[in-house]
C-alpha cells in the first residue's frame, strides 16, 4: 500500500464577505435585540466627555445632531457636512472594485478573491490534470507526514513561501485499492510560488467554485468536504 | 433610536449588495422584521473571522482521534441517511418553522439575555447549569412529600455535591474527549473586566471615575462590586462597594478583543503576554485572563483624548471566558484572535519557583508574627 501526502495550502480570506439579505436581517435583529436588553449598551452622555455647557461641547452636539444610531457596537454618523466626504469614499470604492476586478482574473495572484479563502493548485506535467501540490513519489518510511508534505511542497514550488502547519495530523484522506494520499494543510503567511518546471507546468490561487470546474469530478468530490 | 433615514447612505447601501435584485427591491425578511433596511449593521470582525475561517483550524488542531465518542465513518454515512424529528437536529426548514416559539432550541428564556443560534446556545445552558449549581443560603429546600418537613441543610448539602459532581464530571468527560460538532469547538463565552480598590473603604467617590472608565472602553453599563469577606484590620464590612465590573457578552466581546489586541496590548511596555495556564484549573477551565497595569489604562483610545476627566485610573483585570474544555484549546483560540502568549514550560518555572521560595520563607515556629523584629515596632501583647 503506497503512501502519498499532498498539501492543501490556504490563503485565508483578507476582507469580511459581502451580506446576504438573510444574513443582513439576522444581524440587524440581533443589534436590536441587544438594544432591548438592559446593561448591554450606554447611552452616550456628553457630560461625561464634555464640561457641560463648554464651546467645545456646544460645537461637537451640533456637529452630530442627526446621527442614526443604527448598532450598539457601530453607531453610524452621518450629517449634511459628511455628504462630501461619502461622495469621496464612493469614488474610491469604485476605482478600488475596478482594479479589485482586475486582480481578480489574475489566477496567480495572491491578491485575488480577498473575501473567500484561495487554495494552490497545481497542473502536473507527468498527469496534465490540475490537483493539489504534493510529494510525488510514496512516503519513505522513515519520513514523517508533516515533514514529507513539507519536502514535497518545496520541491513543486520552491521555497519562497513562508507557510504555517495546522497541526501535524492530516485533515483527511483519499484511499483506492493502490494507494493512500493523505492532505496536510498549511497556511500561506507571505512570498509567491516559484514553479518547478520539471514537475508542474502551471500554478494557480483557487476558490472552491474555481476548483470543482478545474478538477476532475471525482478528484474534488473527496476533497470538497475538506475545504 | 433606529435610523432616520439618510439618502446618501442608501446609494451605499445598494452598491454593497450582493446581487442587483436585491440592490433595488428590499427583500420580505426585512420587510415583515420592521427594521430600517438601510441602516448599517455592526460586524464584528473577529466573530466573522472565528466562524468563517478559525473554527476549521481549531477542529484540527485539537481533535483527538483517539476519542471513544469520535463517529467513525459508518456511523457519520448512517447519520446523513436518517434525518431526525426534533428541531435540534431536522434538516428541514418546514420542521423548524412549524415548531411553536416556546419550544424552539434557541429560545431559552431562563437564559436572561438574547440566545439566537445554537452555537451560542450551549454556552448558554453550560453557564446556566454552573449558576444553578452552586449550593447557597437561599437555594429551594426540597420538602419530603409525605409529612412536608425539610431535609435538614446537611442531608441536603450531602444530596447536592453528590448531584453536582456526577453532571459536572459527566460535563468534564464529554469536553475531554473531543469530537467534531461546531457547538464543542471554542468560542467567547464571555469578558469580564474587574476593578478592585481597597482605598475605596474609606471613600466611596474614588469608584466613579472606576465605573466611568469602564464603562468609556466597553460601551456598556458598569455595575459597582461589593465586599463578600470582612476584613476588620483593613475596616472591610460585608457588603461595602470596594470595585466595578462589567460584562460582556458577544459580539461587543469580540469588538473589545479586537480593540485589546489592535490598540491597547501593542502599547504595553514590557508586557510578555497572557499566562497560558488556567488560575483555577478544577472550576475554570477555558476562562483565561491577565491584568492591565494602573499606569497603561489610559492608553485606550477611549480615554487618552480625554485623560484629564479622569482623576484617578486602576488596574483593570480581564477575564476572558471561553467555551473551551482545555486549557490548549482556549489557548489555541486567542492565539488566533492575535493575542501573545507566554511560553508554557516558561510559565510553569516560574510558578515552581515562588512555590519553593515561599515553601523556604515558611517558618515551622506558630509565635513567630508575635516576636519583636526590631526594637522600634512592639509586639502583640
Amino acid at each position: 500500500m503506497k503512501l502519498l501526502v499532498q498539501v492543501l495550502v490556504q490563503r485565508n480570506p483578507v476582507t469580511l464577505k459581502p451580506l446576504s439579505a438573510f444574513d443582513k436581517a439576522y444581524l440587524q435583529y440581533r443589534d436590536a435585540l441587544l438594544l432591548k436588553t438592559p446593561g448591554v449598551t450606554k447611552p452616550f452622555l456628553a457630560d461625561n466627555f464634555f464640561k457641560r455647557g463648554s464651546l467645545l461641547q456646544t460645537k461637537w452636539l451640533a456637529l452630530h445632531a442627526d446621527i442614526p444610531h443604527s448598532s450598539p457596537s457601530s453607531p453610524s454618523p452621518s450629517s449634511s457636512s459628511a455628504d462630501d466626504e461619502l461622495a469621496g469614499v464612493m469614488q474610491t470604492i469604485e476605482a478600488t472594485d475596478a482594479v479589485m476586478a482586475e486582480r481578480n482574473s489574475d489566477l496567480k495572484s495572491l491578491d485575488r478573491r480577498l473575501s473567500d479563502p484561495v487554495f494552490l493548485t497545481i497542473k502536473s506535467k507527468n498527469l496534465n490534470a490540475w490537483s493539489l501540490p504534493g510529494l510525488m513519489a510514496p512516503l519513505p518510511e522513515s519520513e514523517l507526514l508533516h515533514e514529507a508534505a513539507k519536502r514535497g511542497l518545496e520541491e513543486t514550488c520552491g521555497q519562497n513561501m513562508e507557510l504555517w502547519n495546522v497541526g501535524q495530523v492530516p485533515i483527511g484522506h483519499i484511499s483506492n485499492e493502490k494507494e493512500k494520499t493523505f492532505i496536510m494543510k498549511q497556511l500561506i503567511l507571505s512570498g509567491q510560488v516559484e514553479l518547478n518546471t520539471k514537475i508542474a507546468s502551471d500554478h494557480a490561487w483557487l476558490t472552491k467554485e474555481e476548483m470543482s470546474t478545474h478538477f476532475d469530478k471525482g478528484y474534488f468530490e473527496s476533497i470538497k468536504d475538506l475545504i | 433610536m433606529l435610523a432616520r433615514r439618510v439618502p446618501k447612505a442608501n446609494i451605499l447601501c445598494r452598491h454593497l449588495a450582493t446581487t442587483p435584485e436585491a440592490a433595488t427591491t428590499p427583500s420580505p425578511y426585512l420587510q415583515s422584521s420592521g427594521i430600517d433596511p438601510d441602516a448599517p449593521v455592526a460586524r464584528p470582525r473577529l466573530e466573522e473571522y472565528l466562524y468563517s475561517t478559525l473554527v476549521d483550524d481549531l477542529m484540527v488542531l485539537s481533535y483527538c482521534h483517539n476519542s471513544p465518542l469520535a463517529p467513525t465513518v459508518e456511523q457519520l454515512k448512517a447519520k446523513e441517511g436518517k434525518g431526525k424529528s426534533d428541531a435540534y437536529n431536522s434538516t428541514s426548514i418546514a420542521t423548524l418553522f412549524q415548531t411553536p416559539l416556546a419550544k424552539l432550541p434557541t429560545r431559552p428564556l431562563e437564559a436572561g439575555r438574547p440566545v439566537t443560534n445554537l452555537l451560542s446556545l450551549k454556552a448558554a445552558r453550560y453557564g446556566m447549569y454552573h449558576a444553578n449549581a452552586v449550593s447557597g443560603r437561599y437555594k429551594r429546600r426540597l420538602a419530603n412529600i409525605i409529612d412536608y418537613t425539610s431535609i435538614t441543610d446537611a442531608q441536603f448539602a450531602k444530596l447536592d455535591r453528590l448531584r453536582t459532581k456526577v453532571t459536572r464530571d459527566e460535563h468534564r468527560a464529554f469536553e475531554k474527549h473531543f469530537s467534531p460538532r461546531a457547538d464543542h469547538l471554542p468560542a467567547i463565552q464571555k469578558i469580564v473586566l474587574k476593578i478592585w480598590e481597597e482605598k475605596a473603604v474609606n471613600n466611596k467617590q474614588i469608584l466613579l471615575p472606576a465605573l466611568m472608565s469602564l464603562e468609556a472602553i466597553t460601551g456598556a453599563s458598569a455595575e459597582p462590586l461589593y465586599a463578600t469577606i470582612k476584613d476588620a484590620t483593613k475596616i472591610i464590612r460585608v457588603g461595602m462597594p470596594i470595585g466595578a465590573t462589567v460584562t460582556l457578552h458577544p459580539p461587543q466581546a469580540y469588538e473589545f478583543l479586537d480593540k485589546l489586541t489592535q490598540t491597547l496590548l501593542p502599547r504595553l511596555r514590557e508586557w510578555p503576554g497572557l499566562s497560558p495556564l488556567c488560575s483555577k484549573p478544577k472550576k475554570n477551565i477555558g476562562i483565561l485572563g491577565f491584568k492591565i497595569p494602573v499606569g497603561s489604562v489610559g492608553a485606550f483610545p477611549d480615554i487618552e483624548p480625554h485623560f484629564d476627566l479622569y482623576p484617578n485610573l486602576f488596574e483593570i483585570g480581564v477575564e476572558i471566558h471561553t467555551t473551551a474544555g482545555s486549557e490548549k484549546a482556549a489557548v489555541a483560540l486567542l492565539s488566533g484572535f492575535q493575542m501573545p502568549f507566554r511560553e508554557r514550560d516558561e510559565v510553569i518555572a516560574e510558578i515552581k519557583e515562588a512555590d519553593a521560595l515561599g515553601r523556604a520563607n515558611k517558618t515551622d515556629d506558630p509565635f513567630a508574627k508575635y516576636k519583636k523584629k526590631d526594637a522600634g515596632k512592639g509586639g502583640k501583647k
